[in-house]
């Protein structure tokens, strides 16, 4: 697993302060993280596109749960639960991942309730697996009554026959859910759904002002499983409940559980279209200086000794990167320069031309009156945004400045090779990098959170556009992702599931050491060649060409690599076990702020199969998605989980500091990590690199060309 | 010297997510732990001091909402334009100081059209006036919101900048939309018709920014 970030939970809720919490109607959270009364759900949906974090904790469990609205009217949520010896009979705590999702059927409206249908633990091990219908209707601004119908776990109490059995009798029983064991953990349980008895719960819920809200319910869940087992003592049906929210998103809960036990909980909601600055606190552009005393700057006159035009490159190129950018083509003729710069510091690619536009203008003699800027990553020239130094000027102070310039300019393709290369002379470079590094590993039962922190220097030399020689060192100094004790019991080639290996049997080690060449072969398409160590667990060859045109939403692309599995001390050794492997992606952004990529090809074990990736994306950044990979291998193969799949966060670094920069922060989140479905992890795919300069990324962060 | 930012939260999360303290020769992966702690950039500072030195007027702002407050200097006039300097590289624009643009402050007040507005209160009118701000949105996108305003004159006003006593008529300008109000005062110098002091409001996350005019010296 190759996380590199932080702790998911840690630092999304430490960022309470600054931040405009999600406001809309006041809202209280389950103590299984989603919206309702303590235990049980009601009808309502989290304003569209929040992300909320909550920890539930009372008598031996703990409910840990990430709740995101990913559609206006769906919501999911991830869990972690602990339940303290649960398994008692083996001597062993239960540590539950589940999955759960809601679907708002319809909105409330001044005559009729909001319905909604919901599935919780639809795929784990089936602890809390129970469906629901559920109605929820305000009587007055402050007091909403809620009643529902519930199977599975949601009928432990008050089980009347299944009224949905009227049409089939198959209704009328619920196969136990978890009858294959361990081994089918993962499998939709679809089979049981809306299966069994059912059974009614309701509630009240009273907002006594904008912070306080109690609640009331009846649940229909006897807590059975943890009863039978002595862990929770139940003796009544009513659960009360209080939660009091804080002005910056982060509200308190408690209740009184199943008239017997004190829960408490905690949640941090917020909205990631609101990160902690709008916009931002990086430096201003620099103003924008009259023609005339550009005209008169030393490096526009005629100069003794050196060429004006050897002045100027440099000059610009030291503007440049003042704003942080590389300069790595120049050329100019009477009216017209081409410039080709690297975004080293800005989020948004519009930016980054903006930024260039007000120092080109700043610079270069006033004659000339347009401005070509190419965009380009590692030497490769990627979009050309073609502007007029007159409209920089007439926009400067426009209300509808972003609008009109963006208007205004022609966004193109760039030219296959950089103009004016040898005049930037950007070529050869050399960077270093030495940083901390931090690496989380999840949901070991025996260790819940795994991590490791260390030092790692990085280095990338450069001696021609689109060639880079690149290396990382990775020295451990403290975590615990180093003493797995679990050996892997894959039945498949051992491909990702001896992760523990790698890291106990390692030191000091090398974690890529790459040639990488990248290059335009033809218009809209991209191409790349990749050799070395690829990642820590392979090395071999990976190429990869993408067509991406300018403007276009739809994106195509093929990767093949060969892959030969390292040795696990992160040398340069490696082991026999060796695999072509390769896909075809399809990436396309919908008119929201949807991503769908699907990638069709054969894994590093070997299994062919797909992978279904959506993400939402926010128009900062901001990313929140979810994949899964169906292969050939069977679920018995496969093992715990059955297949591949998980969820992942992105968020860019300057989401949480203000300061401009293109760092992302990800966090891969995955029940189990195992052998099928695994893909190699290449550093440098293209599409990434390529859509962040594309068209589309560029008009929609058009509103910080001016910032 | 100006405005620091949320630095101590910004270094603790820093400290938090240890990938950020870093040094490097490139820019790839910006944040330098030195960066994202130290308030002020070298750079802008050593410029801000260069033209501060060499007698740029300056403008003494303060934001009460965060308490925060230092001066700027003037860089440049372009069109009647002012942009007006921080030492860590935060702008602010003014034209004949009403305030039209704000840069690295945390918010963006992308631009103003005023117009209506400053004819009113430079020519010590009272009146209706409509005005348009556009905010940069946390979504890096462009929200533009409209305000009616009312300018009225209140008088007389003595000032005292520095060891001079400055005889000014103060204007005022109230303004409203569906969801935000706020308050505008100008402080005129009768004698040189000069903006010399304000109230100004820059947007719903930053407030009300206060401005007074230091004469270059």
């Amino acid at each position: 697993m190759r996380a590199s970030a932080c702790l998911l939970f840690g630092c999304l809720s430490m960022l309470g302060g600054p931040l405009v919490a999600t406001r809309g109607p006041a809202q209280t959270l389950t103590t299984y993280g989603s919206p309702g009364l303590i235990d049980m759900p009601t009808a309502e949906v989290f304003p569209d596109g929040t992300l909320a974090l909550t920890t539930a904790n009372f008598e031996n469990t703990s409910r840990n749960t990430l709740a995101f609205q990913f559609l206006p009217s769906v919501y999911g949520t991830f869990r972690y639960s602990f339940l303290r010896d649960f398994d008692s009979g083996v001597g062993l705590s239960r540590y539950d991942r589940s999955f759960d999702i809601h679907f708002q059927l319809r909105e409330e409206t001044a005559r009729g309730p909001a319905i909604a249908l919901g599935l919780r633990d639809f795929g784990g091990t089936g602890i809390y697996a129970s469906e629901y219908l559920v109605a929820t209707k305000h009587l007055a601004p402050s007091v909403s009554v809620t009643g529902g119908i519930g199977w599975g776990r949601l009928a432990g109490r008050g089980g009347q026959r299944n009224p949905i059995s009227v049409f089939d009798g198959r209704f009328d029983t619920r196969p136990d859910s978890n009858a294959g064991g361990i081994a089918t953990t993962g499998q939709l349980d679809f089979g049981n759904w809306f299966r069994g008895d059912a059974a009614f719960f309701g509630g009240v819920k009273w907002d006594v002002n904008s912070r306080l809200t109690l609640t009331a319910e009846y649940s229909s869940d006897d807590y059975a499983p943890e009863a039978q087992r002595g862990l929770i003592d139940v003796r009544s049906p009513i659960n009360l409940g209080a939660t009091y929210r804080f002005d910056n998103g982060v509200s308190l809960g408690g209740s009184y559980l199943n008239g017997s036990t004190l829960a408490l909980q905690l949640s941090y909601a917020f909205d990631p279209r609101k990160p902690k600055a709008p916009g931002g606190q990086g430096a201003a552009a620099p103003a924008l200086l009259p023609k005339e005393q550009v005209a008169l700057a030393s490096w526009n006159l005629p100069g003794e000794g050196t060429s004006p035009d050897s002045k100027v490159t440099a000059e610009l190129r030291r503007n440049l990167k003042g704003q942080g950018l590389r300069l790595i083509g120049f050329s100019q003729n009477k009216h017209r320069t081409d410039v080709t710069v690297e975004n080293l510091r800005y989020g948004a690619g519009a930016q980054a031309v903006g930024r260039t536009a007000r120092v080109l203008a700043n610079t270069l003699h006033p004659e000339i009156e347009t401005f070509v800027i190419t965009l380009a990553e590692d030497g490769v020239p990627i979009t050309t945004i073609t502007s007029q130094r007159d409209d920089l000027y007439a926009l400067e102070t426009d209300v509808d400045g972003a609008w009109r310039s963006l208007a205004r300019s022609q966004i193109t393709d760039a030219a296959l090779s950089i103009s004016g290369q040898d005049q930037a002379a950007a070529f050869p470079a050399f960077t270093y990098r030495f940083a901390p590094y931090t690496q989380l590993s999840f949901f070991d039962p025996n260790e819940p959170l795994r991590y490791e922190l260390g030092a790692q220097l990085e280095a990338d030399f450069q001696p021609a556009p689109g060639l880079t020689f690149s290396g990382q060192l990775r020295q451990p100094v403290i975590g615990n992702l180093d003493n797995d004790t679990r050996p892997s019991n894959s039945v498949l080639p051992r491909v990702r599931s001896d992760w523990g290996r790698y890291a106990a049997d390692s030191d000091l080690r090398l974690s890529h050491l790459t040639a990488d060449y990248q290059w335009r072969p033809h218009e809209d398409v991209f191409a790349r060649v990749t050799g070395g160590y690829l990642e820590q667990m392979f090395g071999g060859l990976s190429a990869e060409v993408l067509w991406f045109p300018v403007g276009s939403s739809l994106a195509l692309g093929a990767e093949l690599n060969y892959a030969k599995q390292r040795d696990f001390d992160g040398k340069l050794g490696f082991q026999d076990y060796d695999v072509m492997t390769g896909h075809a992606s399809v990436y396309y952004k919908t008119r929201g702020d949807y991503h769908v990529q699907v990638d069709m090809g054969r894994y590093l074990a070997g299994d062919w199969g797909t992978t279904l990736t959506v993400d939402r994306e926010f128009n900062n950044g901001f990313k929140v998605g979810a994949f899964a990979t169906m292969t050939d291998v069977s679920s018995a193969e496969f093992g715990e989980g059955s297949f591949d799949k998980g969820i992942r966060i992105e968020v860019p670094v300057s989401w949480f500091t203000g300061k401009p920069s293109r760092k992302k922060v990800t966090q891969v989140i995955r029940p189990v990590l195992r052998d099928g479905g695994a893909r190699l992890n290449v550093r440098n795919r293209l599409y990434e690199t390529v859509r962040d300069n594309r068209g589309r990324e560029l008009a929609a962060g058009w509103g910080r060309y001016a910032r | 010297m100006i405005l620091p930012h949320r630095a101590i939260r910004t270094s603790f999360i820093a400290s938090v997510l240890g990938v950020l303290a870093a040094c490097t020769n490139g820019e790839a992966e910006v944040l330098s732990f030195q960066a994202l702690t130290s308030r002020e950039a070298p750079s802008h500072k050593a410029h801000v001091t260069a033209l501060a030195r060499s007698g740029q007027p300056q403008l003494q702002v303060s934001i009460p909402k965060s308490n925060r407050g230092g001066l700027m200097v003037r860089v440049t006039q372009r069109n009647g334009l002012t942009t007006w300097l921080s030492a860590d590289g935060a702008s602010l624009q003014t034209r004949n100081g009403l305030l039209q643009a704000t840069r690295g402050l945390g918010a963006g007040l992308m631009a103003v059209d005023d117009a209506q507005s400053a004819r009113l209160i430079h020519a010590r009118e009272t009146g209706q006036a409509l005005r348009f701000h556009s905010f940069l949105s946390g979504n890096n996108t462009i929200q533009t919101r409209s305000y009616h305003c009312e300018i009225t004159d209140r008088g007389v006003r003595e000032l005292t900048i520095g060891d001079e006593t400055v005889t000014t008529r103060l204007m005022a300008e109230t303004c409203a939309n569906g969801e935000q109000r706020f308050l505008n005062l100008y402080w005129l110098d009768d004698a040189t018709h000069q903006l010399v002091q304000s109230r100004q409001w820059s947007g719903p996350y930053l407030g009300n920014l206060t401005t007074r005019l230091r004469r270059a010296t």
